[in-house]
């Protein structure tokens, strides 16, 4: 539990995953983008201050609190789908990291377990190769299928 | 590139495409074009020199664009060549069968050298633009063969580019206005933009276009108007009791009817709106149009999305300025109703009141 090749989740340090990875801040939600593939990504409330805190390098360790709507397996889940989607990836240690001021406050204050939306309406077509991943004779912007 | 040979087809990659295409703006830009007429197009801010081989871009480009004389916006100028291999144009390049495109890496590339291009696979068709000699080159393979979107908004990934450089967006995006004070309408294709749009240029409201707008992020977010088309399928021009014979020319190949600002309505249309809200309509098929509050996490994917999409080139800067739109504007859903005058009556009254 808590591993990921070997890894526990919860003790490392994390960053942004690439320069392709570009979030921003509206009314305390954030909004990721991947620009290599189009997709969108919003946060449950509890999420946002999450992410907030763990792509500035806190530890997971240090986000458990009795009054989170997580238990560490939450906060593990959660990782683990920020992992998958290729938006922040482990980093070496480094100092450490408290959480900003205010964000364990927002976390406490969160009502929504840790979730992760994704939008990809566009990504198919952000992500194709107009030249490759055409449907013959049709031509760009229609998909191949399958 | 693998071969210099104007007898045997350029073939590029992604690492040589920037080569390319500094190349081949040298070649066109840096030749007198004494047999093609110059034209002049004056946008917002930009007046455009156009050297056009092509009949029908040239014939798009002239009925196109809403043009002004006046602007508040600085100066600036570009050369536009249009052409195909005849002359002083080059055989386009193919892009090599080994290297997938990706636009966004295509992008990364020629940001090195500070140039701009896109390539349509289909038809070996480029779009290349030099912003330090503001020297632009659409290269067709022959008379006619470009996208077939390219006559409804002509010249757009060079307007994208040149005004991105000086820190304004082409959006994708509708406007209504009442008195120089508007609204951007935002969503993706069928979400009822152009429908709305036309519901309110036909009850008296003002727009600066149905589907892409020029955006000033100053004191105020201002949108000025660029394109005069407006598009809308069969469907929509029953319901919006147009006639199609009479106002809406043929269809284009959305299977759209694509026509103009000027053939619904002589009113005067103002140099550009001070927009005071961004807002998503959504068809409903209601009696009546209402708007509620919307969130910014919601209204920024139904907005940039679309927008980022459909302008080539590199993708953060885009995100930036529309997550700043977004940021400074109240956002709205907008239901709407199913009779146009009801629905632009709400949006007069939606204006007036916002005091946007």
């Amino acid at each position: 539990m808590g591993r990921r090749e070997g890894t526990d989740l919860l003790a490392q340090q994390y960053k942004i995953a690439s320069r392709d990875i570009v979030a921003e801040d509206f009314d305390g939600d954030i909004v990721v983008l991947d620009l290599s593939c189009g997709k969108y990504f919003s946060f449950s409330d509890s999420a946002c201050g999450l992410w907030e805190a763990l792509s500035a390098g806190t530890r997971p360790q240090a986000l458990l609190d009795s009054a989170a709507p997580y238990s560490s397996a939450g906060l593990e889940d959660f990782l683990r789908k920020l992992l998958d989607h290729q938006l922040l990836t482990i980093r070496e240690p480094g100092i450490e990291v408290a959480p900003a001021a205010g964000l364990i406050e927002k976390i406490r204050g969160a009502k929504e377990i840790p979730e992760i939306f994704v939008f990809d309406d566009l990504a198919d077509l952000f992500l194709a190769d107009p030249i490759h991943d055409v449907e013959e004779p049709v031509g760009w912007p229609v998909l191949k299928q399958n | 590139m693998e071969t210099a040979e104007r007898s045997q087809p350029l073939v590029v990659r992604t690492d040589t495409v920037a080569s390319y295409v500094e190349a081949l703006i040298e070649q066109v830009g840096g030749t007198r074009h004494g047999s093609m007429q110059e034209r002049r197009i004056a946008l917002p801010g930009l007046s455009i020199r156009l050297f056009s081989q092509d009949e029908m871009l040239t014939r798009a480009a002239e009925t196109s664009f809403i043009q002004t004389s006046r602007s508040d916006l600085p100066e600036a100028g570009l050369t536009v060549f249009i052409g195909y291999p005849e002359g002083t144009f080059p055989e386009p390049a193919s892009w090599s069968p080994h290297d997938r495109y990706q636009p966004h890496k295509v992008a990364q590339a020629l940001s090195q050298k500070r140039l701009h291009a896109s390539y349509f696979y289909d038809l070996d068709h480029w779009h290349a633009y030099d912003p330090k000699s503001q020297i632009a080159v659409q290269l067709l393979k022959a008379p006619g063969a470009f996208p077939p979107w390219e006559a409804g908004a002509p010249l757009r990934p060079f307007l994208h580019w040149h005004y991105a450089e000086r820190g304004m967006r082409l959006a994708h995006a509708g406007t209504l206005g009442l008195d120089g004070r508007g609204i951007l309408l935002a969503g993706a294709g069928g979400s009822g933009k152009s429908g709305t749009v036309i519901a309110g240029l036909l009850n008296g409201l003002e727009s600066m276009g149905d589907d892409y707008v020029l955006l000033s992020p100053g004191d105020v977010i201002r949108a000025y108007p660029l394109f005069s088309t407006l598009k809308q399928d069969p469907e929509g021009i029953q319901r919006l009791k147009l006639d199609a014979a009479r106002n809406c020319g043929r269809l284009n190949w959305q299977g759209k009817h694509q026509f103009t600002i000027r053939d619904l309505t002589t009113a005067p249309q103002p140099d550009y709106l001070d927009i005071g809200a961004l807002v998503v309509p959504r068809v409903t098929g209601g009696d009546h149009t209402h708007f509620s509050p919307l969130a910014r996490k919601e209204a920024i994917v139904e907005f940039a999305a679309s927008s980022i999409y459909q302008m080539p080139g590199e993708r953060e800067s885009g995100f930036r300025f529309f997550s700043d739109v977004v940021n400074r504007l109240p956002c709205f859903r907008m239901d709407l109703g199913r009779h146009p005058r009801e629905i632009a009556d709400q949006i007069a009254t939606f204006i007036q009141k916002a005091g946007t």
